[in-house]
């Protein structure tokens, strides 16, 4: 403990380490100033802990090869106090980002902000700052146990570069040119360790991009890069041991931990979400036939986690006499099991389900089949805990007919209009958040019951003003209440889906309303004017 | 308490650096006492020296009994943002043992006035002796001390002369130096190592006393300086006066021989 202590104090005199911290404090409080609720200066608070954490690692073993002689290490302790000193830098970091962390907390106390949101901006920055911070130190460390040289610097400098959030669309941009945007995708996705770019904001709708996958990856590369570290310094025994074993757990977790779709334009792997549906319609025959039932209730259990999973029963009505019949549901969406009185199987190929029947069934009879799926939906499509329309524009639900969710007109692709929008809900979700309903539908937080009011209902963990003039949605994933989103429905004449951007990029559906989304201070008083044009630009948004 | 007896036994101990022989068959028994070890520049003292220490890989064995020894590399350093104090707390961590049981040590190298000072702010001699202090750390009975004085002016060099003589009884210390002064004072045993090979290990004693009567200080014209290998030149009004050892007799002045005139005259591998 004598060893742990005197190395912190080292790490405290040592002056170049404190420069840092303003620098944290600067990104933090303009992260605040910003805007708090999505953390947007985070990408060059990452930057600096990237370059920070490596160059720190490598300093510090450069500087005990310079002031101490090797005599040392012939001394009883010398290998106890190498960890004892290991474990002095991690306390040391990890002080400092206790430091960097608790500003955002106390800031988000301070601003009464709700809990469960404070807890995922914790998280957020555990996966942002911390994890590539600890990645770049076990790459500082790696660095600097080997002789020193000039360019080793330099070396820090361009890998840092090479991983941040700094330069990667420069990368991918370089990558694309080279090799195609798909191998292009995963490179830059298998390299990169901070956010998708410097000016990604984590969407105050969809949430911060919080995946479980993703700390497995950085765990992983942190054990890769321990395990070399023990292996470069010859330790072959237990401490390399632990090292590959925790690096081959992350691995087998994160190949375990499945696909993630992030919901959010301004996110991980942009170009992969934006071309996923473009190539996969591309390759596969997009097409709509009319079915031969109507779908005229569904109900069931909705859970809502990192991706969906359904279990209900459809009740649906047969045009004519039928021996099988077809529904659309998306292709990601895979069906587990489908039961009925007269079901003898069912085929799920692309977007269609085709279920087959051990009897005729007449026309117009009502039958009802139960189903079970799971998957993720489009990646234009909320549907997981971060937020979900219900019933939506969107066939994670079963929609009438037979073909595909998209059609792609040359490099477009544009979304079907398939949701009939007179089915009956009965919809129960499970989630870890709570879930707000649009007024009037609302049976209980987290059930929902709609019967053909033909009007599109919202499950987000969003809260609906009840005040339904206004329509206004208070967006609670903001930390600051000062600075506060505001959401405004403005009823759609057209009746048409319809998707536009707003300025900031994001993308939002609009299907019976429009949604005016607004970064707003509540404290502000809108001018009669003011609102009107607002509403104004949100019904001539192309 | 190790009086007598063989500490460090060295056998047939052989060095290799990428093909250049840094140590060549190396046989030697070391006693309790201070051995002082001569040899010019690339003689292989350190190398020795790391041998014993284990940070070499070498052919041979060497059998040491103790674990802990006391060393002082060369070019001793330490964290320069840790204090004196520290420094000390740090490294008897490292050797297990209690620095409080160390006080006397602290005060006897003359480092109780500057235990709060960092190590960075240290001079040479203070730094030198930071160095003797922590290599006696713990008591070890085998002591190495790399050019213990080496680049200190003649008050340090004194200083810690007479605090190695102070603090070397039951021990077997190793001190390597070019500087055979330093040693004359010093030393109960000279090892002298030439090119890898010892040239001669002894008592002090009986290497001068086979000098006895071998050295001569004669004095010689400024023309026939460069003519011949002396020990020593030295000016004496207007005169040079060179130091020879010759086997026959010379009708100049016979002199008292010192270690330098020891090396000297060893250091090719001639028998006592």
């Amino acid at each position: 403990m004598k060893i742990l202590q005197l190395h912190l104090k080292l790490l405290i005199r040592t002056k170049w380490c404190w420069l840092f911290f303003p620098l944290f404090c600067f990104f933090s409080y303009g992260a605040i100033y910003d805007s708090m609720y999505n953390l947007s200066l985070s990408g060059y608070v990452t930057q600096t802990l990237i370059f920070f954490g490596a160059m720190f690692a490598y300093y510090n073993h450069i500087r005990k090869k310079k002031e101490v002689g090797e005599y040392v290490s012939v001394l009883p302790y010398f290998r106890t106090s190498q960890m004892w000193m290991i474990l002095a830098e991690s306390i040391y970091i990890v002080l400092l980002l206790l430091l960097m962390t608790g500003f955002v907390f106390v800031y988000g106390v301070y601003l009464g902000a709700e809990g469960w949101l404070l807890k995922e901006a914790m998280i957020y920055c555990f996966i942002y700052f911390w994890l590539p911070c600890f990645v770049s130190l076990s790459y500082g460390y790696i660095m600097g146990s080997g002789t020193p040289r000039k360019f080793h610097v330099l070396l820090i400098i361009g890998v840092g570069l090479l991983v941040g959030p700094v330069m990667r669309h420069f990368w991918y941009c370089i990558l694309v040119v080279l090799c195609g945007t798909k191998i292009a995708d995963k490179i830059i996705g298998a390299i990169s360790i901070g956010q998708a770019s410097i000016c990604t904001t984590a969407d105050s709708f969809y949430g911060f991009q919080i995946e479980q996958g993703r700390i497995y990856y950085l765990l992983f590369i942190i054990g890769c890069l321990w395990s070399i570290y023990f292996l470069k310094k010859r330790r072959r025994g237990w401490q390399s041991a632990v090292a590959i074993i925790v690096t081959a757990l992350m691995a087998i977790l994160y190949l375990n931990s499945g696909r993630y779709v992030i919901y959010d334009q301004m996110s991980e792997e942009l170009s992969a979400r934006e071309n996923y549906d473009l190539y996969y319609y591309m390759e596969h025959e997009s097409f709509y036939h009319a079915g031969n039932s109507v779908i005229e209730g569904i109900e069931g259990n909705v859970k809502l986690r990192k991706n969906l999973f359904f279990e209900g029963r459809l009740k649906l009505r047969s045009k004519e006499n039928i021996k099988d019949t077809s529904f659309i549901l998306y292709h990601d969406l895979e069906v587990k099991n489908i039961e009925g009185e007269n079901v003898k199987g069912f085929e799920q190929k692309a977007d269609s389900v085709r279920v087959y029947f051990d009897k005729e069934i007449q026309k117009d009879e009502v039958y009802f089949i139960k189903i079970k799926y799971e998957g993720y939906s489009s990646p234009y499509f909320y549907s997981n805990e971060k937020g979900c329309f219900l019933p939506g524009y969107f066939a994670w639900l079963p929609s009438e007919g037979e073909g595909s969710c998209f059609k792609v007109k040359g490099w477009a692709l544009k979304l079907r209009n398939i949701v009939n929008e007179n089915q009956n809900y009965d919809i129960k979700v499970d989630s870890r958040y709570p879930y707000y309903f649009k007024q009037g539908t609302l049976i209980s937080n987290n059930h929902m019951k709609r019967y053909r009011e033909n009007e599109v209902e919202v499950i987000s963990p969003v809260k609906l003003d009840q005040d339904r003039r206004k329509k206004l949605i208070q967006m609670n994933r903001c930390i600051s209440k000062g600075r506060i989103k505001e959401i405004i429905l403005v009823p759609n004449e057209g009746g048409t889906n319809r998707i536009y951007s707003t300025v900031y990029g994001r993308t939002y559906f609009a299907d019976s309303f429009f949604w005016l989304y607004r970064d707003t201070n509540l404290s502000k008083k809108y001018l009669k004017e003011e609102w009107e044009e607002a509403v104004q630009c949100a019904k001539e948004a192309p | 308490m190790c009086k007598g007896s063989t500490v460090i036994e060295i056998k047939n101990v052989t060095k290799d650096y990428k093909g250049v022989k840094a140590l060549k068959d190396i046989n030697l028994n070391l006693t309790c006492g201070i051995i002082g070890i001569l040899g010019p520049n690339g003689a292989g003292k350190t190398t020795l020296f790391r041998c014993i220490l284990g940070l070499e890989t070498y052919k041979g064995q060497i059998h040491c009994p103790d674990t802990l020894i006391g060393y002082l590399p060369q070019d001793f350093s330490f964290f320069k943002g840790l204090t004196v104090r520290e420094s000390l707390e740090y490294l008897s961590r490292l050797k297990n043992i209690r620095l409080k049981d160390n006080e006397a040590l602290i005060e006897e190298t003359g480092l109780q006035d500057i235990q709060k000072r960092k190590v960075g702010k240290l001079s040479g001699g203070m730094l030198r002796r930071l160095g003797i202090c922590q290599a006696l750390l713990g008591n070890p009975k085998v002591v190495i001390l790399d050019e213990p004085t080496v680049g200190l002016d003649p008050e340090s060099r004194m200083y810690i002369r007479n605090l190695l003589a102070r603090i070397s009884t039951d021990k077997i210390v190793l001190i390597s130096s070019h500087i055979a002064s330093d040693l004359d004072y010093l030393c109960d045993q000279v090892l002298i190592l030439n090119k890898g090979h010892v040239s001669v290990f002894d008592t002090k004693d009986h290497l001068l006393d086979a000098l006895r009567g071998k050295v001569y200080e004669v004095e010689v014209s400024p023309e026939d300086v460069g003519k011949r290998e002396y020990v020593s030149l030295r000016r004496d009004t207007g005169h040079v006066i060179a130091r020879v050892i010759s086997e026959d007799a010379l009708s100049d002045q016979c002199v008292d021989p010192t270690l330098e005139d020891a090396f000297f005259y060893y250091k090719e591998g001639k028998n006592v």
